[in-house]
């Protein structure tokens, strides 16, 4: 994929799980979706810095992709609390189901705001 | 121990403020459950006192939850252009209580890839001490 291609899909996944967050019963893929639109819209960004490996998978490149191209340390903090969070508030609730319908629909919205202000990012070069 | 300087080089004090060093240095020598477990309590220091200068609860996770999605909804209001204020609280509690999670390696966490290296205690801590220093400002 294409640094263009990575930010539509983020963008596609995200339209996607505001459909699916309006249900508790569906909730729970679209903190899936959140999750994945974070990936992609790094990886949106790897490639727009051309940075090495491009397709970022594993957590600690994504943290090292963040280290390098965050525009400060405050950002860089705010960016890797955000990944983590969705990590571990999302992408593992996909499987365990640990969250309340109120807490999770909490999640996906920071989420949201997260892949929003990382696609920014990905078009601009800068905040 | 408050008033020493942090290593951001500054010197600030407030709840937590001493135990977050302590954590630091506890880190640093490789006593990473210890740190984690410092780290946490550091956290939790500051979201009391927080939360009783708003006159809001905090006994317990969700009362957590709501005092820092309450502090980022009036950051965010007060820096419309501050576009990562939605959330920076809110992150930053989930990071804190990952290093609560570390420090009593919870079932949740074993074998579930979020195990940190122990690099990472050192990696994060950061975000930890900037949301001490923020709780101790709001």
């Amino acid at each position: 994929m294409t640094a263009d291609e990575h930010a539509a899909t983020a963008a596609m996944l995200l339209a996607e799980s505001a459909n699916l967050a309006r249900q508790p019963r569906t909730a729970l893929a679209a903190g899936e979706l959140v999750w994945g639109a974070t990936i992609h819209a790094l990886n949106a960004i790897a490639h727009r810095e051309r940075r090495n490996p491009r397709h970022l998978r594993q957590r600690r490149d994504l943290e090292n992709l963040i280290t390098q191209v965050a525009p400060d340390a405050a950002t860089q903090t705010v960016w890797m609390n955000g990944l983590r969070a969705a990590q571990r508030r999302l992408h593992n609730h996909f499987y365990t189901g640990q969250l309340a319908d109120a807490d999770l629909a909490s999640w996906i919205n920071s989420g949201i705001g997260l892949v929003r202000r990382l696609l920014r990012f990905a078009e601009r070069g800068y905040l | 121990m408050d008033g020493q300087d942090n290593q951001n080089g500054h010197n600030e004090t407030g709840p937590g403020v001493d135990l977050l060093a302590a954590a630091e240095r506890e880190i640093g020598r490789g006593n990473l459950r210890k740190g984690a477990g410092l780290a946490w309590q550091a956290t939790q220091a500051a979201l009391a006192a927080c939360a009783a200068r708003h006159g809001m609860p905090c006994a317990n996770w969700d009362d957590a939850r709501e005092l820092v999605i309450y502090l980022d909804r009036v950051a965010s209001a007060a820096n419309p252009f501050d576009y990562d204020a939605e959330y920076r609280n809110t992150v930053a509690l989930s990071t804190a209580d990952d290093f609560r999670e570390h420090h009593e390696m919870t079932e949740e966490l074993i074998d579930s890839g979020m195990e940190w290296e122990p690099d990472e205690y050192q990696l994060f801590l950061p975000s930890v001490q900037m949301l001490v220093a923020r709780l101790n400002q709001y």
